[in-house]
């Protein structure tokens, strides 16, 4: 509520007491406000009819600020799935290069799977990225964690590591 | 997941099967529920679809994995083949009777209702056949074949999965147009039926190919794919033409409409020869070819 108050407050022409009455009337957003029209905010008790134009007209302004910020947000969540695809990358490359001989037989294809369940998860999770932008961007910066520090570890620290990254990367599609 | 010419080779594969197999099984459920022509086509384009990328990515897999589910998918293309081909054969003889006269129409339209007979008891076919293939597990079996990706061990050694997707795209098109590059000598004779149909299957894969490499070309693509597919359709219905000249023969039609349908039928097939011919001319498959192999 107190956010939605300041939020409101940025408008020219609303105070205190306008915010307040407008999100009593159920205009809690600036695409709210911009949606309800001229005539529905005129109903509100106490604000001037002359300025309810220039209010419609900056809250039009405000919201589209407010999209495009998500657009961005998306982007840089994107980003961020591409470079923890690259992780990925250098995680199966270190698991190669290291344990040679221990990747040849069924310790291989349990991290194969592994491996391909991530890959997997990543392109689930990108695919909702839009839908809950924080909740994404909390789930992949902890995938991040986890599957930073698993080029250094051993063969089955890196299936654990790799469990636990997926699981991070759920929240967000599930 | 956005990729692109670095991505790797396993990574993108494994994209790939989860991206179209998702597609394939929301375009079956579709058919099980509409049984709309469109609908039947769309799936039939989504198996394909998926056979060609099975192809692409078949080093990353065993070979019994892919083979098994290759043939599962195969299994669905080939079934709506039936369906598919009668309805396209009830559009193009219904245009055919209303172009002809009396003479043909009166052959023409029993054997139309003839073929509407023959689809109503292919769409029961197809509706049981489609139950059968949602109850076999399509989704557990591509879901299967994903899982066994041959990262460290792979079946073939000589190539490096971890590597940049771009010059294994480049090689793979190569390859396909090869098939092109073998087959065009033979398919610029007019009466070479059999190159030209099998010209017009090695063009379809290429133009598959293509498709699922879109994301790394440039600039070029759109024109590219679009002179591809203009040949692909030219040949596609040259070959149908020759199908339905084949279903005229064995229709029984008085031997004045049959001659008159396979007249006209030939002399369209002819003019789309001449279509052929000049696109040969004016946009050489050769330098498609080079063209695609650039702009990678």
């Amino acid at each position: 509520m107190k956010t939605e108050l300041k939020e409101l407050q940025t408008l020219k022409g609303v105070g205190e007491v306008l915010s307040r009455r407008f999100i009593e009337a159920g205009y809690d957003t600036f695409a709210k406000i911009v949606a309800a029209g001229e005539d529905e905010l005129k109903k509100i008790r106490g604000l001037n009819p002359r300025i309810v134009q220039s209010i419609i007209a900056q809250a039009g302004e405000m919201a589209g600020e407010e999209r495009k910020s998500k657009e961005q947000i998306i982007g840089e969540l994107k980003a961020q799935v591409a470079s923890l695809k690259c992780q990925v990358q250098a995680i199966a490359l270190c698991v190669r290069d290291r344990y040679i001989d221990e990747v040849a037989g069924k310790t291989g294809k349990k991290m194969e799977l592994e491996l391909v369940k991530i890959v997997s998860s990543l392109e689930k999770a990108e695919g909702k990225l839009g839908n809950k932008v924080k909740k994404a961007g909390k789930g992949l910066a902890k995938a991040e964690k986890r599957l930073a520090v698993l080029t250094g570890s051993g063969l089955k620290g890196v299936e654990k590591g790799l469990k636990k990254a997926r699981k991070s990367l759920k929240r967000i599609y599930v | 997941m956005q990729l692109d010419g670095t991505t790797p080779i396993w990574i993108a594969a494994t994209v790939f099967l989860n991206v179209r197999g998702e597609e394939l099984i929301k375009h079956r459920d579709k058919v099980i529920k509409t049984l709309d022509p469109e609908d039947i086509h769309d799936l039939r384009v989504a198996s394909r679809r998926m056979r060609e990328g099975l192809a692409l990515f078949a080093p990353c897999y065993p070979q019994e994995s892919i083979k098994r589910f290759d043939k599962r998918v195969k299994n669905i293309t080939r079934f709506l083949g039936d369906i598919r081909n009668t309805d396209e054969a009830i559009l193009f003889f219904t245009t055919l009777a209303n172009e002809l006269d009396d003479t043909c129409r009166s052959d023409l339209e029993p054997f139309l209702a003839s073929c509407c007979k023959e689809r109503k008891q292919e769409v029961r076919t197809l509706k049981a056949g489609l139950q059968k293939v949602a109850a076999g597990g399509l989704l557990d079996l591509y879901r299967r074949t994903i899982n066994t990706l041959s990262l460290f061990n792979p079946p073939d050694n000589d190539i490096n999965l971890f590597s940049p997707l771009s010059g294994f795209a480049k090689d793979s098109l190569d390859s396909r147009f090869c098939s092109i590059r073998a087959l065009l000598p033979q398919a610029r004779e007019k009466g070479a039926i059999e190159a030209q149909h099998r010209l017009r299957i090695a063009v379809k894969h290429f133009r598959y190919r293509m498709e699922i490499l879109s994301f790394l070309f440039g600039a070029d693509y759109p024109q590219l794919y679009a002179a591809v597919k203009n040949y692909q359709d030219v040949l596609g219905t040259m070959h149908d033409l020759d199908v339905f000249s084949g279903i005229v023969h064995e229709a029984g039609f008085s031997p004045e409409a049959e001659k008159m349908v396979l007249d006209t039928i030939l002399a369209k097939r002819e003019k789309l020869f001449l279509d052929f011919s000049g696109m040969l001319e004016t946009m050489p498959l050769e330098t498609i070819g080079e063209r695609v192999r650039n702009g990678l």
